[in-house]
């Protein structure tokens, strides 16, 4: 047993420690903390965008320089799109509006534009030394044309490539060229696609093609967003029809070129790094740690288009201000700064959303990165382009992705009759749409 | 019924040696028992016998047969655990008819075999139940009908009866004695209990550290102890007096224990005198020496006494059916009945 | 004399514990049962005529069937095995009971790279000669083989739990049973069928229910293993909920899930009451 005199005196001496370091620590932060300024500005910046710690640090450290730059404090506030939304309404209601600046994806911003959220920017006037990609500034004439207003400056994008292994263009097929590939030019088809992994596994014995067809990937996208469009010109309006019919035979054909392991990958970064693979289709961001680890072995193009256009997703993320929020001034010298050619490159490199101005991607220092951003650029710029956004169904996002997905499965996977599956689930996806009493895309 | 031959037998745990070069031959029919004190390297002796341990050296032999590598299931044993390992799932019935189950012996031998042992052992009664429903008498003699069910060639007892009370006790080894008269079958028992020992045994091999030191009939190792740890061991516990060999006798201070023959090398050797409190009288004997002492104590134990005697300073215990009369008595030892041993070897000296 | 006080103190004690039943345990439960039995049509409903709940019973069980029986027969035989003292047994048992601290995604994750048409089996059966094109494994086309990467998967990694169990039951037999055992003759698989599997009963029993209960919640595993074409139970939980945002029919699933764990929890007791001695 300690005696109590010892145990006395131990827990004396525990607090003379902890109160000499309080005191020693308070000297310390007294003589080296930051010397008193003019007072600074602070303003307030939501965004649904950015939210995952990692990403969330990086914010703080470019918002950090912004402060040295300009002497505003931003404080950066990830929010969940409902919240903002909530928020906004209630704040401009009540008319203490505390939000300067929201961030979040077109589609996001287009509700708040709705409900009249949101300032014209209009009057800010243009950023110099940046030029915006076509499909950003499209998508800001879309809202005008809506709205009358400018309602948001793009901020950065991401969206879906196919990536290639540099080896698959010793096999490219007759008429197509590595430089209709990495262009995207009128060759760079579907067609020329299919005829190129059929050339492949002809030369090859192997089936290279990859599609994230697992629990977690993303080729629903690839259905709605990218082959339906480009060969009906719709995501959903023309799910059932000739054009549909032929999409379907194509992708039946060329999933016989596929990995049969398609179906458990959800990213494409690990097969092509692998080689189990040599053509993949994937999203930027599933893609982009193959491109870091090795840049020399692939190379990064547009998607194919169809014998409607180049269909494919563009995730556009932008800057909107409030209406009647404080400090806009201060607000629209962030967007400036955001929308900076450097900014934009260090945003590439550090969270894998890619520049929406041309001269981000120079600027660009990781090869890996800047591969990609080329091959995003060169697809945002393309001229028959048909940019299409995910469409935004709220809690019926799950059976609108379902129904291409059991298309696919009964298509492609177990061989049903395509017109067959296709009359079945018709019903199913206008069903939503009429539900939502929205236009099918 | 066998006959069953060690040769040269040891057992090594590690660093132990836990049976140190055993040699042992037990007759065919006959009830022999390892006796000595816990740890000695008795169960190690009998596990090697049973099949249940490898010996590390030596062979062991069944009717000539060597044994040593050969599975316990296959040597025909039947064993009696100190533990009785009666498994617990098992009704009593059960637990005596698996052994024959194995054998694939017909259900009705299986059955008559099951009562007969039942009925030896007195247990007809608790063929329906489980062992957890028995007494540690009762557990006992289901090992025991188990053991003895099977008609092994050689039966094993590992200290059957040192988890029962004492009069239980002595009325199960009677019935253990009885039985293996009755069956003849050839038994080695273990157990660390001298009385128990004398008893039961035909033979009784004495251990000590893993070695044997005399094998002999009870009269043999009582009569005749072949060194001071049987003497010790064997019978109430012997007074024992330190003495020297002179050309007339044993010189143990107090008296001289006379002999004729005395070898002349032996004389002048340091000894240990061992005399058996049974074999100090109070009244005169035939040829006895004489000694007088004081009394200082006396243990009454009914039907006779311990008398504690001091004689010269040296106490020695005598027992006695006669209470002393007085405090100053006389004793009366016969040389015959002395036991002496070599002070260093603790070897016994022949001496007459 | 007993105050009024005195006689609800009892109740007064016991109030807590009630307050966090009811709070934890039961009010999840409840809500569980509303949102899978009421709703128009009700999701209960719905999954009983889904096209789907056939395929969901025939892999579930196919999984349930193969992985635990097998894993109640390895732990057994693991335990025979490890009852015996060898050298480097403790490294070997170390070793064999590793994959407990592996997470199920990881432990999934390291069998996918290891059989996967590019992986080390494959490579080094190709290196070593012995085939020329990989063996495939995983993929919609070859879903019978990834059934027995997921068995493989789930054997390996979930069977050391069973082994823990069943080898603590088997290190409370005593000696002394199974040496009587031998003594009278009996063979490992005589000992094994009368002595041992009677007196482990009830240990079996327990790592049935518990291997039962974890098995039909496996879902990362699969869906690293097989994609979304193996379907079980539980993987449809997790699709309904976080794929279909369909809250109802993910617990119209969790509460099948729940009632064959009751089922096959009373079957096991049913089938496995341990006899009357055993203690
Ligand atoms: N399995 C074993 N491992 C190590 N030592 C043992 C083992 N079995 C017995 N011994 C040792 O061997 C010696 C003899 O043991 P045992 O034969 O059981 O003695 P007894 O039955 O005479 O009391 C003891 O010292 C005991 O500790
Ligand atoms: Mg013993």
């Amino acid at each position: 047993m300690l005696s109590k005199a010892i145990v006395t005196r131990t827990i004396a001496i525990i607090i003379a420690v902890i109160v000499i370091a309080a005191v020693a620590g308070a000297a310390i932060y007294m003589f080296t903390r930051p010397p008193m300024e003019k007072p600074v500005i602070r303003i307030l910046f939501a965004s649904t965008q950015l939210a995952p710690p990692a990403e969330q640090a990086f914010m703080v450290e470019l918002l950090t320089e912004f402060y040295k730059e300009t002497g505003i404090d931003v404080s950066f506030l990830p929010f969940g799109y409902v919240d903002i939304a909530n928020k906004l309404e209630a704040e401009i209601k009540a008319g203490r509006i505390t939000v300067s600046l929201v961030g979040g994806l077109s589609t996001e911003i287009d509700f708040f534009a709705s409900k009249g959220l949101l300032e014209d920017l209009g009057r800010f006037g243009a950023l110099g030394g940046r030029t915006f990609l076509e499909a950003a500034i499209r998508a800001v004439e879309d809202h005008k044309k809506i709205y009358g207003i400018t309602t948001f400056v793009p901020w950065m994008t991401a969206t879906f490539v196919v990536v290639i292994n540099n080896k698959a263009f010793d096999y490219l097929p007759s008429g197509l060229t590595k430089d209709d590939v990495v262009k995207g030019t009128e060759r760079w088809t579907w067609d020329a696609m299919l005829a190129w992994a059929k050339n492949i596994y002809e030369k090859t014995g192997k089936r290279l093609v990859g599609l994230p067809a697992g629990a977690g990937g993303l080729l629903h996208r690839l259905l709605h967003g990218y082959l339906y469009v480009s060969y009906t010109g719709y995501q959903a309006q023309k799910f059932n029809s000739p054009e549909a019919v032929q999409m379907w035979g194509l992708l039946k054909e060329l999933w016989r070129y596929s990995h049969p392991e398609s179906t458990t990958w959800s990213a494409m970064a690990d097969p092509l790094l692998k080689e189990d693979v040599w053509l993949a289709w994937d999203h930027t961001a599933r893609v982009i740690s193959a491109l870091k680890t090795s840049p020399e072995k692939f190379t990064v193009a547009p998607v194919p288009k169809g014998p409607v256009g180049r269909g494919y997703i563009v995730v556009l993320a932008g800057l909107a201000i409030p209406k009647g929020a404080p400090n806009q001034e201060e607000a629209w010298k962030l967007v400036e700064f955001l929308t900076r050619p450097s900014t934009q490159a260090r945003i590439a490199e550090r969270v894998g959303f890619f520049p929406v101005v041309s001269e981000a991607t120079p600027a660009i220092t990781d090869p890996g990165v800047k591969k990609i951003a080329e091959g995003v650029t060169a697809q945002l710029g393309a001229r028959d382009s048909i940019a299409v956004a995910i469409p935004p169904l709220g809690g019926k996002a799950g059976d609108f992705i379902a129904i291409y997905r059991e298309a696919f499965e009964r298509i492609v996977l177990k061989g049903e009759d395509i017109g067959a599956v296709l009359s079945g689930l018709e019903p199913k996806l206008k069903a939503i749409f009429a539900e939502l009493k929205m236009p099918e895309p | 019924m066998v006959k069953i031959d060690l040769e040269g037998v040891s057992k090594r745990f590690g660093s132990v040696i836990a049976v140190d070069n055993v040699s042992l031959s037990v007759s065919s029919g006959e009830l022999f028992v390892l006796l000595g004190p816990s740890g000695c390297g008795k169960t190690t002796i009998l596990r090697i016998i049973a099949g249940l341990e490898t010996p590390t050296s030596g062979r062991v032999y069944f009717d000539g047969v060597d044994v040593t590598d050969m599975p316990s299931g296959k040597r025909g044993v039947g064993m009696v655990f100190q533990s009785y390992a009666v498994w617990p799932h098992m009704k009593v019935y059960d637990n005596i008819a698996l052994p024959l189950r194995i054998k694939k012996l017909p259900q009705s031998e299986i059955d008559a075999r099951v009562r007969s042992a039942a009925r030896m052992l007195n247990i007809e009664n608790l063929l329906e139940r489980y062992p957890f429903q028995l007494s540690g008498g009762e557990k006992q003699r289901v090992a025991v009908a188990r053991a003895i069910a099977v008609e092994p060639r050689v039966l094993l007892m590992d200290e059957p009866l040192s988890n029962l009370d004492a009069l239980l006790r002595v009325q199960a080894r009677a019935e253990i004695k009885r039985l293996q008269r009755e069956l003849k079958i050839t038994t080695i028992y273990v157990t660390h209990d001298q009385v128990e020992a004398m008893a039961l045994a035909d033979r009784i091999a004495v251990m000590n550290k893993g070695r044997v030191m005399q094998v002999g009939t009870v009269d043999e190792v009582y009569n005749k102890p072949l060194n001071r740890f049987v003497a010790h061991f064997i019978g109430s516990s012997m007074n024992f007096v330190e003495g020297t060999i002179t050309d007339r006798g044993v010189d143990i201070g107090f008296a001289l224990i006379p002999y004729s023959s005395v070898p002349d090398e032996l004389v002048g050797k340091k000894v240990s005198v061992g005399i058996r409190p049974e074999d100090i009288y109070l009244e005169p004997i035939q040829g006895g020496v004489v000694l007088k002492g004081r009394v200082v104590l006396i243990e009454n134990l009914a039907s006779e006494y311990i008398i504690h005697i001091d004689v010269s300073g040296t106490l020695l215990r005598a027992k006695t059916k006669l209470y002393p009369q007085g405090e100053e008595v006389r004793l009366y030892i016969h040389p015959s009945k002395v036991h002496v041993f070599d002070t260093i070897t603790e070897n016994r000296i022949h001496i007459a | 004399m007993p105050s009024p006080l005195r006689k609800h103190i009892p109740y007064i004690l016991v109030a807590p514990s009630l307050a966090y039943l009811a709070f934890f345990i039961s009010y999840p439960i409840f809500y569980t049962f509303s949102l899978a039995l009421f709703g128009n049509p009700s999701p209960m409903v719905e999954v009983m005529t889904s096209p789907r709940l056939g395929e969901v019973a025939l892999y579930t069980t196919l999984i349930i069937a193969t992985v635990i029986p097998a894993q109640i027969v390895i732990a057994i035989f693991a335990s025979l095995f490890f009852l015996n003292r060898f050298r480097g047994r403790e490294l070997v048992l170390y070793l064999f009971i590793a994959p407990l601290a592996i997470n199920e995604v990881a432990a999934a994750l390291i069998w996918y790279t290891m059989l996967s048409s590019s992986g080390f089996l494959n490579k080094l059966l190709i290196n070593t000669g012995v085939i020329s094109a990989p063996i495939y494994f995983f993929g919609y086309e070859f879903i019978d083989r990834t059934l027995l990467a997921i068995f493989l998967t789930e054997v390996w990694r979930a069977t050391p739990i069973v082994f823990i169990i069943i080898y603590a039951g088997m290190q409370m037999i005593s000696r002394d049973y199974l040496e009587a055992a031998d003594v009278f003759g009996l063979n490992l698989w005589q000992k094994l069928r009368y002595i041992i599997l009677p007196l482990i009963k009830p240990y079996i029993q327990t790592a049935l229910i518990i291997r039962t209960l974890f098995a039909l919640q496996v879902v990362g595993p699969i869906f690293i293993l097989a994609g979304e074409y193996v379907r079980v139970l539980a993987t449809e939980v997790v699709y309904w909920y976080s794929m279909r945002l369909n809250p109802g029919v993910a617990s119209a699933w969790a509460l099948l899930i729940g009632l064959v764990t009751l089922l096959l929890g009373g079957l096991y007791i049913k089938l496995l009451r341990p006899s009357a001695g055993a203690t």
